[in-house]
């Protein structure tokens, strides 16, 4: 497996603050990776580092083998063949579609231009729009030019800046798709930047989650979202019901029983427990002890807020079977929890 | 990061603000030759306070009317419902065809007794008023009128809108233009002289031709920098933040006018009369009995001149001013911000001591440059450079970064991305810089009067010849060649300008649709 993306140890301060305090990765050829973090989470000064428009105080960068930063080395943006992919397209105003997708070819000779052009619109599913100027496309349009602009010169690595932050939901969702296919299907090695967990575990198949400048956990979608590294990755990403809990005879004890947790800790401990919203069961039950007394439908579904003797938890139910407001239910925990000692 | 810039352009830019200090430079040596005892005692004089009190009260009163007149023009023309506001904005871009010392001729023909502060307040506003324009409505296009229709929403009334959002986007333009306007007063030397009203440039340049004793004029010289480089000093203060603004969202609205429509046509109306009308009267009425006196092989050749010392002179200030623009704001540094600045001080350097500085310089360092033209092309960079500059920061700052960043993701050298990205984007700007370079070296008198290749006249001298003898009729035909041909670049200038609120009005329209 190559990699083509190695960061070693970097780090970058502003003002004395450390933005980013110990950052290692290694991206894989053909590897599509999100690093996921709320903003002043460092993300975007890790993006200029990678591609080369602000340098970090330390550390080294290496892309395709080649260290680009450290060493004493400092290779400038411009040799680094490192695509880039804006939040807002960014596209060269005063030049057509075609234009802005050869703007990076200017080595190559007048023909094989236009047949990566081509290649390029094809791929994109613009093909006829070669000599629209920026201004006459519709937002969804421009960022696909701009993600064909950054993939025409082949570059080893493409970088996506929040790509889809300035767009409406629908247009949003199919333009991410839109993306995802084309970078498969070049086989480009790419790294998104969002703050939105949804896109990052949709479209990628590995997350970095970037807390205070540092990975907090780096892993594929399903194990940052069943596992987190502690409770507030648990709560970072997504819902969680957290409650405190007790290891005794190898079973957490809570306010909702015994529970089974996914990680061997040892009698005694004590601790908290992170349960998904979705791995609650309610039982409709008149003895119940839980009372739903409250209730967001969403149609597939619906957020019922129970209240327990000790406690208010947040469950997900299943649309249909969605208990009312009033009801009396039994409350269940479906499969294992994850257990963080304090 | 802060990148290194281009080797080009900051030998480019050195070797600009090197030529330009050069005067300045004289100034410092001679004076310090004179003796300081000798400097003060000349400085320290009635006449000299007469002077600064003359200078300062005309520099501030015409940027004042300057800003005023050229500001109202510009929302006219840009943002309220008026009819015909499409002429208006012609007419007010048309005065930059008249060089200020014709306007003075063309008054001072007119009317017997046109003279003093009132007479030069007059006409130096005129001259200047079309850059305050020019900037200001340039400002508004580029502004989100959006967020003026939100401040409104919101329960602002007019004036809280004008006040807090509109004036904020073009207070960097108006403040430029105040500054370009008090900066042009207090350098010029044809209308105050024709006008007989007593500044620092005319008492500098009679102090030169009357006596051998040069210590006169080079105290009034040095009283002037310091008092041009203290306006320097206060400028950023003035101006401001520039304000950014998203090109994808931009759009703008008219406002109505309503019972105050006839009241705006009517001020509108009596400028072009008192700016256009009037002088045009009087070129046309002095060209009746002119035209049939004149050698037709004498003005073809002063017009030759003329055209040749503007084409040299704007191509050089586009070449230098976009090195040191570039680098000023692309690669923002103490050193390159002390570059630009240094240029802005010459600029206080008025022509006539440009020029005598330049004679002296040669004779001493470069005697072979001595009256020939290379040495009054240097004379015009070393004027005209801030004027290019000041143009062309604007659509260069407002060229994206993040597209040189992009650029640069796909391989281009800084150099490559200043010739693909932000020249063809800030071209307009660009051209505009050098249009009004060269508008600025055709309507130049004293560095050319006294710098010319011997034998050389070009219509600005000859103009100022025969008005020196009360020649008026004589005069008259260069008068009018000069405003025919100076009309050209600012007609350019101004098409320009409409073009651009074209393109935008079309981009709003295809953004609404979408």
């Amino acid at each position: 497996m190559t990699i083509v993306l190695s960061l070693k140890s970097v780090r970058k301060e502003f003002a004395g603050e450390g933005v980013l305090k110990n950052i290692n990765l290694d991206v894989a050829e053909h590897e599509f990776l999100a690093i996921l973090g709320s903003s002043g989470s460092g993300k975007t000064t890790l993006l200029r580092i990678i591609s080369g428009f602000d340098s970090p105080d330390g550390g080294q960068v290496e892309i395709a083998g080649r260290t680009v930063f450290g060493d004493g080395k400092s290779v400038s943006a411009e040799e680094r063949k490192v695509g880039f992919v804006p939040q807002d397209a960014a596209l060269f105003p005063h030049l057509s579609v075609a234009q802005n997708i050869a703007f990076g070819l200017s080595k190559h000779t007048a023909s094989e231009r236009t047949e990566r052009v081509t290649e390029l619109l094809t791929l994109i599913d613009m093909v006829g729009f070669e000599d629209r100027m920026p201004h006459q496309l519709s937002g969804g349009q421009r960022h696909r030019v701009a993600l064909a602009r950054a993939l025409a010169p082949k570059p080893a690595l493409i970088l996506l800046d929040e790509p889809f932050s300035s767009l409406d939901a629908e247009l949003r969702v199919r333009l991410r798709e839109d993306v995802k296919r084309v970078i498969s299907k070049t086989g480009t090695t790419a790294i998104l930047v969002t703050h939105d967990q949804e896109e990052a575990l949709s479209m990628t198949s590995r997350v970095a989650i970037l807390r205070e400048g540092e990975f907090a956990q780096i892993g594929n979608p399903s194990e940052i979202y069943q596992a987190p590294a502690d409770v507030e990755m648990a709560t970072f990403l997504g819902d969680s019901v957290i409650i405190n809990g007790v290891i005794e005879n190898g079973k957490v004890v809570t306010d909702l029983g015994l529970l089974t947790a996914l990680n061997k800790v040892a009698d005694g401990a004590t601790g908290r427990v992170a349960i998904r919203p979705e791995n609650f069961y309610l039982q409709p039950n008149p003895k119940g002890e839980g009372e739903v007394v409250g209730r967001q439908y969403f149609g597939h579904d619906a957020l019922v807020e129970v209240k327990l003797p000790t406690l208010v938890i947040q469950a997900r139910a299943n649309g249909p079977f969605a208990p009312e407001i009033g009801m009396k239910v039994t409350v269940w925990v479906r499969g294992q929890v994850n257990f963080y000692t304090d | 990061m802060r990148q290194r810039p281009p080797i080009l352009l900051l030998g480019l830019a050195i070797l600009a603000v090197l030529v330009s200090l050069a005067p300045l430079s004289y100034l410092v040596i001679r004076l310090g030759e004179f003796g300081i005892d000798k400097v003060i005692a000349n400085v320290v004089r009635e006449r000299s306070l007469e002077l600064l009190g003359n200078s300062v009260l005309l520099a501030l009163a015409v940027a004042a009317s300057a800003v005023v007149v050229g500001g109202f023009q510009a929302w006219l023309t840009t943002r309220s419902s008026l009819r015909g506001r499409a002429l208006f904005a012609v007419l007010a871009a048309l005065p930059l065809a008249m060089p200020s010392y014709v306007t003075a001729y063309a008054f001072t023909a007119l009317f017997t007794g046109f003279r003093g502060f009132a007479a030069a307040w007059l006409v130096l506003t005129i001259g200047t008023a079309p850059y305050v324009y020019l900037a200001v409505s340039a400002a508004l296009m580029r502004a989100d009128s959006a967020t003026e229709e939100v401040a409104r929403s919101l329960g602002a009334g007019r004036w809280r809108v004008f006040k807090e959002v509109t004036w904020p986007s073009v207070r960097p333009a108006a403040v430029s233009g105040a500054m370009l306007s008090a900066l042009y007063t207090l350098s010029d030397f044809g209308a105050v002289s024709i006008l007989s009203f007593d500044t620092f440039t005319r008492a500098i340049y009679s102090a030169y031709r009357s006596s051998f004793d040069r210590s006169g004029a080079a105290s009034l010289a040095a009283i002037l920098v310091v008092l041009t480089i203290a306006l320097l000093l206060i400028e950023p203060a003035l101006r401001g933040k520039s304000v950014v603004t998203d090109s994808h969202t931009r759009k703008y609205s008219e406002i109505q006018l309503g019972w105050y429509a006839p009241v705006a046509v009517m001020l509108a109306s009596a400028w072009v009369i008192v700016s256009l009308v009037l002088p045009a009267y009087s070129l046309v009425r002095w060209n009746q009995t002119g035209l049939s006196q004149v050698d037709l092989g004498e003005v073809s050749r002063a017009l030759i001149n003329s055209v040749g010392y503007a084409a040299g002179g704007g191509f050089i200030a586009v070449v230098f001013g976009l090195a040191v623009s570039v680098l000023a704001i692309r690669y923002r540094s103490t050193f390159t911000s002390a570059l630009e600045r240094s240029i802005w001080i010459t600029h206080a350097v008025p022509g006539i001591v440009v020029a005598l500085s330049l004679v002296f310089l040669s004779n001493r360092v470069l005697p072979e440059i001595y009256q020939t033209s290379t040495l009054v092309l240097i004379a015009y960079l070393i004027l005209f450079l801030p004027n290019a500059i000041a143009a062309m920061q604007t659509p260069i700052s407002q060229t994206p970064r993040e597209l040189d960043e992009i650029a640069a993701s796909l391989g281009s050298s800084r150099l490559q991305t200043l010739r693909r990205v932000i020249i063809p984007i800030a071209g307009p700007g660009i051209l505009a810089g050098g249009a009004l370079v060269s508008l600025a070296v055709l309507k130049e008198l004293p560095a050319t009067l006294l710098l010319r290749e011997t034998g050389i006249e070009t219509l600005a001298t000859r103009l100022w010849s025969e008005t020196s003898v009360s020649a008026y009729a004589a005069a008259a035909p260069y008068a009018l060649l000069l405003v025919v041909v100076a009309g050209i670049p600012a007609w350019l200038l101004n098409r320009q300008v409409q073009a651009g609120s074209r393109a935008q009005s079309g981009i709003e329209q295809r953004i609404e649709r979408e």
